[in-house]
């Protein structure tokens, strides 16, 4: 019986210990005043999200920040997300050497999660992606073409050659950029690069001067496979078909069917073993081995406990009473040094954080497509119909050709780009990722502040 | 019989030379014995400066990371067509490890007075047991008289 | 003996606790004044203030030591912005911040051996010539020009980038190579080149390979 106090202090431990979240996980309550003032000049749509990534602070910066510079992107706010997208960068090129989260990430009793996001390789690839297009839209034509090529770079981590800096999307817009910027022979260099990677799509003609750019389908997700981390497409494929005339002929329409230039969920999938799942496949062999040494002993102590607590034979002399006490008292302690060891055990597993980080970017994309033209200056808008893969039309949208120095771009997306959830998925624990968010009551102000702090879509 | 000697001799010399290190050869407590206190203007009248190894026309190494690895072979100075200062110091890494150095110049007219902005530091790659040329050119021509060179170590 | 149990626990939910101890408690760090010049706290593999602040006072004292550009008889007028520098390198950077520091520094420094011309500022110049001779405002004090001034010399060049990654360590390395050239604006020589180029190399923590 005296097993009992340690049976039970041994599981108020282990459910205290379950609920064991490190604080860096959960997020922070900042201010009404603090709130207000960095909502201010944040679209409306957004304000819930821009609440959580200032709630969720620098561990899930990086990941706020690439869902909300695609959303401010596909909104014309191209200002906002320029910074948000910069931001994301920074964090993304930041090096993490030496650093004490990183150092927490690879230890024993802390799960991958409390590591600043900085994204698997597709999607770091796809933030250098959405700022080049914004330098685009700017006529910043070099800079485009360094940030799809510093995009590239990221995508080195593939576990086999072939998949190694396979994205094929970043040589082609670098190429398209630098035929912007009047440097063919640079251009040249990029689309050999590309048609090494994309032996079907055509290559742009030296007269193109209009870039689209179809987005369809949703995200790849992530899932944790115990320490394994896999991705799962989640979209449908859909196509696209442009189509355009000349606004003193209207009639004449002329069409061409988008060409996938790349699929972001195969880039996500190839990836192949990251270096860090041996560390977590490690961490979950200790969580499996600590489990079981605490079942054989917790089996061992209910034996123990078993023989300790057997009722005496009706008859019994003096001598074997004694003796059966003695042993039955000898029982007992062995049965509580098992149980106390196998209680520990059961809670070193149980405290072991084996589980991929599962945070992913939400609004991004499945495929992009893509077609060069060359239009007069008097084309302004071109129509984008997304299309079922059977062929039956999904949905039509008038894209405006946004032109700038030498070129124009037209992007399209179908599908939401403003994320459904404020929260990013499995951004934090489950608890939390129901909890509501609350935005302050806004303070009274005068009209022309509030004016003013409206940003016009560009 | 000669010619089996002269094999062996030359076998015993090569032994005698394993046996010695590689040039450069740096007696640093040498280097260091020839620091000593700077005679120049102090802040009170008659008395020495007490600054200490930062003589006009000389390269200081100012950073003891590197102090006792460093030694400055060399220093020229001279005119370039354009009247402007080109200074150029050898310098020699005494260590067999590959160092990084950064150093830069300050340039003085006569009234001992800095003639103009110091330069920027400019990095100095030295593997081990090499040595290489720090140059550095003033923007100024005839105000330049002297110059200084700070030497660290490069992180 | 019924100490045990308790000390069982105690033992356990200190051991249990030990894994919440994530609290990042650190005081921060307040803003300070770093020296642009040396190497900062926050490091990448790409162009930092450092190098601008390296390569600019390098070329600018290289270009003051060449004879055709600051001791010709007359002194030339030179034209230095970004119109014709390229950047092909793998960095985003605004290319203004190392033409805007070579064009200044050479003007404090070249005390009339070159003479400047701000084409960037053409624009602003030429709308006041005109107000001037429509007479929407006065002639002001200085006399006048028959025409803005034309460049002699013009800057040129290039940023390119050699990166390489290694899969397996994750170390990244950058070579990052800046050519300037100033070039003879009528017979399209170029008179002065000039070359800065470093690498880096960088390995990110395990948790992000």
């Amino acid at each position: 019986m005296a097993a009992r106090p340690s049976w039970l202090s041994v599981v108020v431990v282990a459910g205290l210990a379950s609920g064991c979240v490190t604080a860096r996980e959960q997020e922070t309550s900042p201010t009404p005043a603090v709130v207000r003032a960095y909502l201010d000049d944040k679209p409306a749509e957004l304000h819930r999200h821009f609440a959580v990534a200032l709630a969720q602070g620098d561990r899930n910066r990086v990941l706020n920040h690439m869902r909300l510079g695609l959303a401010a992107f596909a909104l014309g706010r191209d200002r906002l997300a320029e910074q948000l997208l910069d931001d994301a960068l920074a964090g993304i090129e930041a090096v993490y050497a030496d650093n004490e989260e990183a150092r927490k990430a690879r230890g024993l009793w802390t799960g991958e999660t409390v590591k600043d996001f900085k994204g698997e390789p597709y999607e770091r690839v796809m933030a250098y992606y959405y700022r080049g297009l914004l330098y685009m839209k700017a006529g910043d034509y070099e800079n485009a073409r360094a940030s799809f090529k510093g995009g590239l770079l990221q995508d080195a981590f593939a576990e086999e050659d072939q998949y190694r800096a396979d994205f094929a999307l970043m040589p082609f817009l670098q190429g398209w950029a630098a035929h912007c910027s009047g440097n063919q022979s640079l251009a040249a260099e990029d689309f050999k690069e590309f048609r090494a990677l994309n032996k079907d799509a055509p290559l742009p003609r030296d007269k193109d001067n209009v870039l689209v750019l179809v987005e369809t389908g949703s995200a790849p997700v992530k899932i944790s496979d115990g320490p394994r981390l896999k991705i799962k497409r989640s979209g449908a494929t859909e196509t696209a078909r442009i189509s355009w005339a000349d606004p003193e002929h209207p009639k004449d329409r002329s069409a061409g069917d988008a060409i996938l230039l790349e699929d972001i969920f195969r880039q996500a999938s190839t990836r192949g073993g990251r270096p860090f799942d041996s560390i977590l496949e490690g961490k979950a062999e200790y969580k499996d081995t600590a489990d079981t040494v605490g079942n054989v002993a917790l089996i061992g102590a209910a034996v123990a406990a078993k023989v300790a607590t057997e009722r005496p034979r009706r008859r019994e002399t003096k001598e074997q009473r004694e003796v059966r006490q003695q042993a039955q008292a000898g029982a007992a302690m062995i049965g509580l040094g098992l149980a106390v060891v196998g209680g520990l055990s059961k809670l070193f597993a149980h405290s072991i954080e084996a589980q991929a980080d599962t945070r992913y970017w939400d609004n991004l994309s499945d495929r992009v497509q893509g077609l060069t033209l060359a239009l007069p200056d008097k084309v302004a808008t071109l129509s984008v119909e997304f299309q079922s893969p059977g062929g039956a039309p999904l949905e039509a949208v008038e894209s405006p050709i946004l032109r700038a120095g030498k070129c124009g771009l037209v992007w399209a997306r179908h599908g939401q780009t403003v994320p459904r959830n404020p929260r990013a998925p499995n951004s934090v624990p489950p608890d939390v990722m129901a909890s509501p968010i609350v935005l302050p009551a806004a303070e009274a102000k005068p009209a022309v502040m509030e004016a003013k702090s409206k940003e016009s879509p560009q | 019989m000669k010619r089996l000697l002269v094999p062996a001799f030359g076998l015993l010399l090569l032994g005698g030379c394993a046996s010695l290190d590689p040039a450069p050869h740096c007696d640093m407590s040498r280097v260091a014995g020839q620091r000593d206190l700077v005679a120049g203007p102090a802040m009170v009248e008659g008395e020495t400066s007490p600054l200490k190894e930062m003589p006009m026309n000389s390269v200081s190494i100012t950073d003891p990371n590197i102090i006792r690895k460093l030694y400055v072979r060399s220093i020229a100075a001279r005119r370039t067509g354009t009247g402007t200062v080109e200074v150029v110091a050898q310098v020699v890494n005494c260590t067999d490890f590959p160092l990084n150095a950064e150093a830069r110049t300050q340039f003085y007219a006569n009234d001992g007075a800095a003639s103009e902005p110091v330069s920027a530091w400019r990095r100095l790659q030295l593997p081990a047991r090499t040595s290489n040329t720090y140059r550095e050119l003033s923007l100024g021509d005839k105000t330049v008289d002297g110059y200084m060179i700070e030497m660290r170590e490069g992180k | 003996m019924r100490r045990l149990p308790a000390l069982a626990s105690a033992l356990a939910a200190g051991l249990a606790l030990s894994a919440c101890q994530s609290v990042d408690n650190s005081a921060g760090s307040p803003s300070v004044y770093i020296d642009p010049g040396s190497v900062g706290p926050v490091k990448g593999v790409g162009i930092e203030s450092q190098d601008i602040i390296g390569m600019t006072d390098q070329m600018m004292r290289d270009m003051l030591a060449q004879p055709r550009l600051a001791n010709a008889q007359a002194a030339p007028n030179v034209i230095i912005d970004s119109e014709y520098f390229h950047n092909e390198s793998s960095s985003r950077l605004n290319k203004n911040s190392i033409t805007d520091r070579l064009r200044v520094g050479l003007n404090r420094a070249a005390a009339g051996r070159m003479q400047f011309v701000g084409r960037h500022y053409a624009d602003m110049v030429a709308k006041e010539r005109e107000l001037k001779r429509q007479g929407v405002v006065d002639k002001a004090t200085l006399p006048a020009a028959r025409a803005p001034k034309g460049g002699d010399y013009r800057l040129g060049g290039r940023i390119t980038s050699l990166d390489s990654r290694d899969p397996k360590s994750g170390m990244m390395q950058r070579y990052n190579q800046i050519v300037f050239e100033m070039v003879d604006l009528e017979s399209s020589e170029i008179v002065w080149s000039g070359i800065y180029e470093f690498a880096k190399a960088a390995q990110d923590d395990i948790i992000y390979r």
